[in-house]
């Protein structure tokens, strides 16, 4: 009786000592994944940064560029940037918001319609942005007569992001608890009440994850603005202006420029920086509506 | 009488939060359920139920798991259209003598007047103040002033204003279970309605907690009448006046006994009341 006992205390001890072997190997396994992503991509930051940041000062992000690119700064590229995204995150904010409470709170779930825009939306997202950037330059460039502008660009990147920003808000809002859409429903809230005092307070931190991701989206597009936003380096008068983004000054410097791949770098520099800005502007107000 | 009209009927005026027998009056029904049928895909959930709710009465609505319940009650105050968005309701439903469905008026003014408190505390994730007043803006109620006032006693009478008063700019999810339930109870008292669903609400909460929210709905009974559906056969014996047994059959959930508390738990006139009661089905 006390042999088998031991057996099978043996026996137990055996395979919870395979098992611990196999969790392991596991985590070893997940170990080398990660350190390798991380060492290709620290690898690729930390080139850009050695070449770039001793380029940055401050006349850079004051001064206007000279010889292409090759000398001066970049002010003029950074406000045509920073206009072209925030048309971008104007116009597909509200209107991704719109389209995602629609299928949300006003198609029942499961049904053809939701399911087609759910799919639609996902197709969208995935489209490559040549595509946009050719549906841009046709439509808000020459049907609307926008021409090659900052308006232009910004519109392009909006149509881009909206399936994008969509999707993610559709995902968000079914995720809500059932229970605050029914407790506001059985205290007699309407419709419009629920969705903008209950359901847009209570995703507020997701909601600014959502526009963070299609921002990130927007700054580092090259392809989409490549027929719509233009290559003019000079500072933008008016929204009518062509201006040159940062992702295409970039693409510019490294691919026509002879001997301009410093200011390149310290141009991928500036967006990387650009976009941790405003990724931890989005990540205080996100945890300032989650506290 | 318009459907408005008679929705704003005056009531009886709120007494303290002391329980005291109230006797049921007999006379006109504050709520009649009359021939309600719910069908989904094809099927009935609950067929034929006739049911009515005196003032100041507790009606326990008891019976077994699926047998249509939470949907009795989810089409008294038509909330069934969002728990259910594709169920088909037929019949009709009285409140205080009005047509309330069919009905063109508006579902949330039926909401004011029969509140509806959930098997799971839901205060949405704002402070206990953004609860209470968002239960009061939902009412129509635009006198920001009151607020206070309303507020107040309404906590009073769920019996949380003490603990409460100096913490109303906490997370109202951030209290305990027994205290979100009792909360949410004083949202739903704030738009004074005529009757309270109370659709298993000592389910997710524990035994303290119960015996709480069961004194509060004795109270309640003064001001107003209270459903209440539950599987606890003893809370029902404990809290209600009268008692309704739901039972599955041919797949479709029916009234098939009602009567008095105490009648329906110490000699029911249905076998199968008396064998579920007895507990003779587990």
């Amino acid at each position: 009786m006390s042999e088998r006992r031991h057996l099978n205390r043996h026996h137990r001890r055996a395979g919870s000592d395979r098992m611990g072997r196999a969790d392991r190997l596991i985590y070893l396994c997940f170990l080398m994944v990660v350190s390798l992503v991380f060492l290709t991509y620290g690898k690729v930051i930390f080139d850009i940064a050695s070449q770039g940041i001793g380029q940055i000062n401050l006349s850079y992000l004051t001064d206007a560029p000279r010889q292409s690119g090759r000398a001066g700064g970049v002010f003029p590229i950074l406000v045509s940037t920073v206009l072209v995204l925030a048309i971008a995150v104007a116009v597909a904010l509200p209107t991704s918001l719109a389209i995602a409470l629609y299928v949300t709170e006003y198609l029942a779930q499961g049904s053809a319609l939701s399911s087609l825009f759910r799919s639609s939306m996902l197709i969208l997202a995935s489209v490559p942005s040549i595509a946009f950037g050719l549906f841009g330059s046709s439509f808000f460039a020459q049907f609307l007569g926008l021409g090659t502008s900052l308006l232009t660009g910004g519109l392009t990147l909006a149509v881009m992001i909206i399936p994008i920003c969509a999707f993610a808000f559709v995902e968000v809002f079914r995720l809500l608890p059932t229970g605050y859409r029914t407790g506001a429903y059985a205290l007699g809230a309407g419709k419009a009440r629920f969705i903008l005092c209950v359901m847009i307070p209570t995703c507020t931190a997701e909601i600014i994850t959502v526009v963070l991701l299609g921002t990130g989206r927007a700054l580092a597009e090259t392809a989409a603005l490549l027929f719509t936003s233009g290559y003019s380096d000079r500072m933008p008068e008016s929204l009518l202006d062509p201006g040159r983004v940062l992702s295409i000054h970039i693409y510019d410097l490294a691919m026509s420029i002879p001997g301009g791949d410093r200011m390149a770098a310290a141009s991928a520099v500036l967006l990387i920086g650009l976009f941790l800005l405003i990724s931890s502007v989005g990540l205080y107000f996100s945890k300032k509506a989650h506290p | 009488m318009n459907i408005i009209s008679r929705l704003s009927e005056p009531k009886p005026a709120a007494a303290g939060h002391t329980a005291q027998v109230v006797p049921c009056p007999a006379g006109p029904p504050v709520l009649e359920a009359r021939a309600i049928r719910v069908g989904l895909a094809g099927r009935d959930i609950i067929r034929d139920v006739n049911l009515s709710l005196q003032p100041n009465e507790i009606l326990a609505i008891i019976g077994p798991s699926g047998c249509g319940k939470s949907t009795f009650v989810s089409t008294l105050n038509r909330m069934i259209h969002h728990t259910l968005p594709t169920a088909k309701v037929e019949g009709e439903i009285w409140l205080n003598g009005g047509l309330v469905f069919p009905s063109s008026a508006s579902a949330a003014d039926l909401r004011c007047k029969v509140a509806m408190v959930f098997q799971r505390p839901n205060p949405f994730p704002f402070s206990i103040r953004m609860n209470m007043e968002f239960a009061l803006k939902a009412n129509g109620d635009r006198y920001r002033p009151g607020y206070a006032d309303k507020i107040e006693q309404a906590l009073r009478s769920v019996n949380l204003w003490d603990r409460l008063k100096d913490r109303m700019n906490d997370v109202a999810t951030r209290l305990s279970g027994g205290e979100q339930q009792r909360l949410c109870i004083a949202r739903a008292l704030l738009s004074d309605p005529d009757v309270i669903l109370f659709d298993e609400p000592c389910s997710a909460l524990d035994p303290v907690s119960c015996t709480a929210i069961e004194t509060l709905i004795q109270d309640l009974k003064q001001r107003c009448s209270v459903i209440i559906v539950t599987h606890n056969l003893a809370q029902a014996r404990r809290v209600s006046d009268r008692c309704a047994m739901f039972w599955l059959r041919d797949g479709s959930g029916e009234v098939i006994e009602t009567g008095p508390t105490d009648r329906i738990m110490t000699a029911p006139n249905h076998e199968i009341t008396r064998a579920y009661i007895n507990g003779e089905f587990c």
